[in-house]
């Protein structure tokens, strides 16, 4: 078989974990797998369903205007910016310090064919995203425009290629990225710090864009002819599939393969020294014994967990990102005013609601900041040095809470004193956006320590697997969101008259959850995390 | 300082890796433990260590059950594993200063002591580096002054002299006896039989989970080198 094959090959059996599910001896744990598998398939099925009826209403639109084509535009459009997004996110945990990098090195294998293997397990991942999101305006246009099979074969094999060139434009950031970083002593801080920015430009770029007019909707060759200007591929994708035209479609594979051919010839060059001066470490090996302060032993855990948290570059980028959001939302309310804000995100803020929708933007940003989610998984082989020492279970816990608290507190503070002063807040309002805010750091944070400790994942190769794939972050998140979600929907339903009312009732809930959450932690956490 | 009663831990599956094993080790024993890979030994090491949970029986470290108190017990105990997985992230100083924060040794005692036993084993220089940069064996000279720059009364390692240079097995050993003169207590699993002859004046030999022989060492030989003693009761696997 192919090397390159048998890379993809060994990567799937490691990251799977269908090994582990056919070995698995206990009935329990099968059971445990079975559940989250068919939970992660039911909100694929969920997600696609929607999205297929929302395309499904779009297009009724799109043909009395006599502009279905768009839907394809739509499709090529959000594919390729969700790729890119995820490829600048992720490209630099599958591209570098990879945990097996050292065995795959001594291997008789080139170095262009561990590269094509990394980037295709990049691809993989990014694939499924882009079925959910491309998939249902293709398959409404078919039914639409009432196309053939050819039509059909012709998107599906499409859809293989277009997250391609946004794949590699995130890579090519990266591996440049990677090779500043390099020139650095602090490389995880310069990645950090870089990868950020350009999450930040391709959020906020974007989103001030002009609109689409309807008039410009109207006049789809027109629309075609601007964005094809920008990105060449889009002109082959339309033709390709609107009239079924086979040199367009040969050309549109083609225009996605020479610039994956082009990246792996030049990058493999590149590929081995990035890594290796990534993999080396500051060393000057001139200690002196000095002065050593000294810490309770609570104080010496937190230390021990932000260090850490900082120290991994894939744990910040995958844990920081609602703090930044939330912080680009405050700013550009700030900035802008939040009915910009509220036009650019497509938010329903009428005047009267511009605090509580801030509150929910504020609190979903808080729920997807959760370091704790994999807090626990991430002690992995380490974990004998907690279990061994006269600690405290619920010190342990309490160090890791802490993390979580110290990476949105500050963060939210600065962000509600922004929307305080943008909104002209009474200082009762501003106490009740920080209180459910806040109260919603502590829930997550509780959150994430006992999903974790239900779904530990302690034998791991890579940060990534635990931080970015677990389904422990993955559970954690969607609960919290949940529990966002409820108090805005009793909202819409009860309509309240008094917001702050409202509000107070909402800090009792939470906070009631909240103590449970650490009553169950304090008590039934305790004995899951001696277990481990 | 340490008892072993009656200890059964058995994995998921049904395999017990460890039956029925009792063992006592008295203040100034050094207890060396021998096996073949998979007899146990680890899995007695981690139940002793409070690292794992055990089936039936009950280990006493000092007179206390490591189940009823597991703080208690930690504090007068140390474990130094096989292979050392230590925070990578952290530096050498980092990584000792957060183990003495954590047992409270007072300032001026860490200072000296970190000081007496990054010297002895040759580390100083090194501590101001990250962990993640580290040789395996300097890994394990980090792990040995961890371990003992809290000074504890039992002393529990698993394959020390594995990855350690003469120089540094020859420091440890050193500290071992040293220790030992001054009333702690030190159980070891090895599979360098003729350092657990030499350094040991008690031994065991456990073979699938089962103590088959047990006691002073030089009454357990006899006459036989324990190389042929330690063939002979394994059964010549």
């Amino acid at each position: 078989m192919n090397n390159v094959l048998l890379l993809i090959k060994a990567n799937i059996t490691n990251t799977l974990g269908l090994n582990r599910f056919l070995k698995e001896p206990s009935k329990s744990e099968r059971t445990k797998m079975i559940f989250i598998g068919l939970a992660i398939l039911l909100t694929i099925v969920v997600v696609f369903s929607s999205t297929l009826a929302y395309f499904l209403m779009v297009a009724d639109v799109l043909v009395q205007l006599n502009a279905l084509p768009l839907l394809l535009v739509v499709s090529f459009i959000n594919v390729s910016l969700v790729s890119l997004f995820m490829s600048i996110y992720k490209a630099s945990g599958y591209l570098f310090s990879f945990k097996d990098y050292d065995l795959l090195m001594s291997l008789p294998v080139k170095t262009s064919e561990v590269l094509i293997s990394k980037l295709l397990q990049l691809y993989n991942a990014n694939f499924l995203v882009s079925i959910i999101i491309g998939l249902p305006s293709l398959i409404v246009y078919g039914i639409k425009s009432s196309s053939e099979i050819t039509y059909y074969i012709f998107a599906l094999i499409a859809m293989f290629f277009i997250p391609l060139i946004p794949m590699i434009i995130g890579a090519a950031f990266s591996f440049v990225l990677g090779k500043v970083a390099t020139r650095f002593k602090s490389t995880n801080i310069v990645m950090i710090i870089g990868t950020f920015v350009l999450i930040i430009l391709l959020m906020v770029v974007p989103s001030f864009m002009n609109n689409i007019s309807p008039e410009f909707i109207q006049d789809i060759t027109g629309l075609i002819d601007t964005l094809s200007r920008a990105y060449f591929s889009i002109t082959l994708y339309v033709n390709a599939l609107v009239d079924i035209h086979i040199l367009s479609f040969i050309g549109f594979v083609l225009v996605g393969m020479i610039p994956f051919v082009f990246f792996v010839t030049i990058f493999a060059k590149g590929f081995k020294s990035i890594n290796s001066k990534m993999n080396e470490r500051f060393k000057s090996s001139s200690y002196k014994m000095s002065s050593l302060a000294v810490s309770s032993p609570l104080k010496a855990l937190y230390r021990k967990e932000i260090s850490f948290y900082f120290s991994s570059y894939i744990y910040v980028v995958n844990t920081a990102i609602g703090v930044i959001m939330m912080t680009i939302f405050s700013v550009g309310i700030g900035i802008f005013g939040g009915e910009k804000v509220a036009e650019v995100l497509s938010i329903p803020m009428l005047s009267q609601l511009l605090v509580p929708t801030s509150i929910a933007v504020l609190s979903i940003c808080i729920c997807l900041t959760c370091t704790t989610a994999s807090s626990v998984s991430l002690e992995g082989n380490k974990l004998w040095i907690i279990k061994s020492l006269p600690l405290k279970t619920i010190e342990v816990m309490k160090g890791k809470i802490l993390v979580n608290l110290t990476i949105i507190i500050p963060a939210l503070i600065l962000n509600t004193m922004i929307l305080a002063v943008s909104f002209k807040m009474t200082p009762v309002l501003y106490l009740l956006l920080l209180g459910i805010t806040t109260l919603y750091a502590f829930l997550i944070s509780l959150i994430g320590i006992i999903v974790n400790l239900y779904l530990p994942k302690l034998e791991w190769k890579s940060y990534m697997v635990v931080v970015k794939q677990s389904a422990s972050v993955i559970i954690s998140m969607l609960i919290g969101v949940i529990l966002v979600a409820i108090p805005i929907l009793i909202y819409i339903f009860i309509k309240p008259a008094d917001f702050n009312l409202y509000s107070l009732f909402v800090i009792l809930g939470l906070l009631i959850t909240n103590l449970s959450l650490w009553t169950v932690i304090k008590t039934k956490g305790v004995k899951m995390f001696n277990k481990l | 300082m340490l008892r072993i009663e009656k200890l059964s831990k058995a994995y998921r599956g049904g395999k017990k890796a460890v039956d029925n094993l009792s063992l006592e080790i008295k203040k100034g024993d050094i207890y060396g433990f021998i096996g073949h890979n998979g007899a146990g030994k680890t899995t007695t090491i981690k139940s002793i260590t409070g690292i794992l949970d055990f089936d039936e029986g009950d280990i006493f470290i000092d007179g206390m059950s490591i189940k009823d108190k597991p703080i208690e017990c930690k504090k007068v105990m140390a474990y130094i594993p096989d292979n050392p997985d230590l925070y990578e992230n952290m530096t050498g100083i980092q990584y000792l200063n957060f183990i003495a924060d954590i047992f409270g040794v007072p300032k001026e005692v860490r200072e000296r002591d970190i000081d007496k036993y990054s010297n002895a084993f040759e580390l100083t220089k090194n501590l101001g580096d990250l962990v993640s940069s580290y040789s395996h064996g300097m890994k394990q000279k980090l792990a040995i002054i961890s371990a003992l720059i809290h000074q504890p009364k039992l002393l529990i390692l698993d394959e020390p002299f594995v990855g350690l240079d003469p120089k540094a097995s020859h420091t440890l050993k050193e500290y071992m006896k040293e220790m030992c003169q001054e009333g702690s207590a030190i159980f070891f699993s090895t599979h360098i039989l003729e350092v657990a002859e030499k350094l040991c004046n008690r031994i065991a030999i456990i073979k699938a989970g089962k103590l088959i022989a047990s006691g002073e060492t030089h009454v357990v030989k006899g006459d036989s080198s324990l190389e042929e003693l330690f063939l002979e009761v394994t059964g010549n696997e």
